[in-house]
């Protein structure tokens, strides 16, 4: 544990859904949602986690918390061998300078008005910096530095990712947080995007936590992996292990759901029935139950904790699935 | 299957944009054909030409477009020179659609009931019998207790429930062909399996055809039988589905093919491959191949001269010099 960059334990955020008095008048008991609901995670210096999840599944969530963006309701964070207690602004953007985010969409979270060169050099004026030098930010991301006085409209969807990464890079964190990459990219630019974030990562010493829903593009980039279903992690391991051998039902359900590149490789598995219920009435018991097939009268009851499958391996499932079968991805 | 007409058959279509700059000339020599009964995708990245291709064909071009040429024939009738009755009639009755974001396909304020009624203007039927056969199409599309939840509003219901009721939608007047338009893209992936099901069932049960547009090669080699590859404004190859997933002749499409990464092997840690470049400016055409410049394997002739369709047998073309050999 002492070698861990980034150590989460037991991180909960909360969302109020009614006002205290309005709660009381009504009688409802629990006049909030749990986004994040116990969730416990830890990521070495040089490695990169996947956080993989459907919509609500409470990704986003989580690795804002981290920041401070979103405030949390309970759990502790460690970063680089201190436990993060001071949450206030002034301890936050300490933080912030260590860690870098790259946000969903590159293009909305540019500033319209600002050139290139202005969105790059922000971070430094932000923390009251030293400007660095635009021109080799510019090369370390890839970019011509022709564009640097350009604005964010004139950019492709890849040059706009890569001012993310130019941003998100430029204070030299030790931890890069990136929400949704390569979402919205062509196939042949999404390629150049991870291959950009694995060379800055071999060169730099990176450490990443992606969050995505995209699991063949995850399965490429990450070590291990975490997949998250209403707030809670319902399986944690080494990506490979995760992909083959799923132990969580919903794990492998979703493996399952992504659609194959070849017309004779027809699915086989079960399609999952309905969809991820609502935060504001989750189901007893394992938040899975109602759409799992497997499910059985203690999974609508008790709520399964995390458990060990092996050294590296937890899953959240009373009945977990032998870890010997292979369902594909590939062919 | 050859022996009956295609619902839809476009050959040779040219359409250019007038723009400041000059004119972008968004399709070139465009031809395909879907036939009855059969699902068609069409598959490229940004930039390709596949929003203009579904505009011209329901005659939705932005009013700066000037088709320069070739022509669409629906069920055999002259798209380009159909009066605007006629055109009422295609739009919706005979060929309907289904939109990318099923967040902004309903109308946010008007209940469901109401908007399925309305889209049967053109039937006589009593408006009892029009809600009727809503209902029924919404239990077909699997929306729970229909009869109910046919008077709300879209905000009642989820993403994949949305796409389910504009499916139903697009489907009430039982259009011969139904043209969708990346219809899984803003969904999670168990949903996307569950449309891409529903879309298969339905196929089966109104038999009618589907051009399914898509960037994710996994939905389309899942769903199609045949294959449009499109790349800045062209069609750069056309074939059955198998041929263009197991022998693809145009370099664009076999680089696409491996770029998808859900086709590439577990080897982590390895380069993920890219295709290299940009796409050309349509405003100012290069004079060869459109994919030269980011061809590995382009020559000399290649930018010397546009290189033909090549037929490369049981329908299978690719607009390459080479896709005759090997």
């Amino acid at each position: 544990m002492a070698e861990m960059l980034l150590r989460l334990e037991d991180i909960r955020v909360r969302f109020r859904t009614h006002g205290a008095l309005r709660a009381r008048l009504t009688g409802i008991d629990r006049p909030y949602l749990d986004a994040v609901d116990g969730v416990s995670l830890s990521l070495a210096a040089g490695e990169t986690l996947g956080i993989v999840g459907e919509s609500g599944s409470g990704k986003t969530t989580l690795i804002r918390s981290i920041l401070g963006l979103v405030e949390l309701a309970a759990g502790r964070i460690w970063f680089d061998g201190a436990e993060i207690v001071d949450r206030s602004d002034a301890a936050l953007r300490v933080l912030r300078r260590q860690v870098g985010m790259m946000f969903q969409d590159p293009v909305a979270s540019l500033s319209p008005r600002k050139t290139v060169r202005s969105l790059i050099l922000e971070p430094f004026r932000i923390h009251g910096l030293a400007l660095g030098d635009p021109a080799a930010l510019m090369d370390m991301v890839g970019l011509p530095r022709a564009l640097l006085d350009n604005y964010p409209h004139q950019l492709s969807g890849g040059q706009a990712r890569r001012v993310g990464v130019a941003r998100a890079l430029a204070l030299r964190p030790k931890l890069v947080i990136a929400d949704e990459p390569t979402a919205g990219l062509d196939v042949s630019v999404q390629g150049e995007i991870l291959n950009l974030l694995a060379r800055l990562q071999a060169e730099l010493g990176l450490s990443y936590v992606i969050v995505t829903h995209n699991l063949p593009v995850i399965r490429h980039v990450s070590s291990r992996l975490a997949i998250m279903y209403l707030g809670r992690i319902v399986e944690e391991g080494p990506t490979r292990a995760v992909f083959t051998a799923p132990a969580h039902p919903y794990t492998r359900a979703l493996v399952a759901a992504v659609p194959r590149p070849d017309p004779d490789d027809a699915r086989s598995e079960p399609l999952l029935s309905g969809e991820v219920p609502s935060l504001r009435d989750r189901p007893s018991g394992c938040p899975f139950n109602p759409r799992c097939p497997d499910a059985q009268d203690r999974c609508r009851i008790d709520v399964p904790a995390p458990r060990a499958l092996a050294e590296t391996r937890t899953v959240a499932c009373h009945f977990p699935l032998s870890t010997r079968m292979t369902p594909r991805l590939t062919t | 299957m050859t022996s009956s007409p295609p619902i839809l058959d476009i050959a040779d279509l040219s359409v250019s944009f007038a723009t400041p700059r000059g004119k972008v000339r968004a399709l070139r020599d465009v031809s395909l054909s879907v036939p009855r009964d059969r699902i068609v995708g069409i598959v490229g990245e940004s930039g390709c030409g596949k929003t203009t291709l579904i505009s011209s064909i329901l005659r939705l071009l932005a009013a700066n477009a000037v088709v320069e040429g070739g022509t669409i024939r629906f069920e055999g009738e002259d798209v380009l020179a159909m009066p605007d009755a006629a055109l009422g009639e295609l739009r919706g009755k005979r060929a309907a659609m289904v939109f990318q974001d099923p967040m902004t396909a309903l109308n946010p304020v008007v209940s469901i009931a109401t908007q399925m009624i309305d889209i049967q203007h053109r039937d006589p039927a009593p408006k009892a019998e029009k809600r009727a056969r809503a209902v029924a199409m919404l239990r077909r599309v699997g929306i729970p207790d229909p009869g109910e939840r046919i008077d709300g509003y879209a905000h009642r219901f989820s993403g994949g429930q949305r796409q389910r009721i504009a499916i139903a939608m697009a489907l009430l007047m039982n259009p011969s062909l139904l043209i969708a338009d990346e219809p899984t893209t803003a969904l999670d992936v168990t949903l996307e399996a569950q449309i891409v099901q529903l879309i298969r069932e339905l196929k089966r049960d109104f038999r009618g055809s589907i051009l399914f547009v898509s960037h994710n090669l996994g939905l389309i080699a899942e769903l199609c039988d045949e294959v449009v590859v499109m790349y800045a404004g062209e069609v750069v190859e056309r074939g059955d589905v198998r041929a263009i997933f197991h022998a693809p002749r145009h370099p664009y499409t076999r680089l696409l093919l491996a770029c998808d990464p859900a086709r590439i092997p577990d080897g982590a840690g390895a380069e993920l491959p890219t295709i290299k470049g940009a796409l050309p400016d349509l405003a100012a055409l290069p004079e060869g191949c459109i994919f030269a410049s980011r061809c590995p394997e382009a020559e000399l002739r290649c930018v010397a001269a546009a290189p033909a369709m090549i037929a490369t047998g049981h329908g299978h073309v690719a607009r390459c010099i080479k896709a005759g050999h090997g």
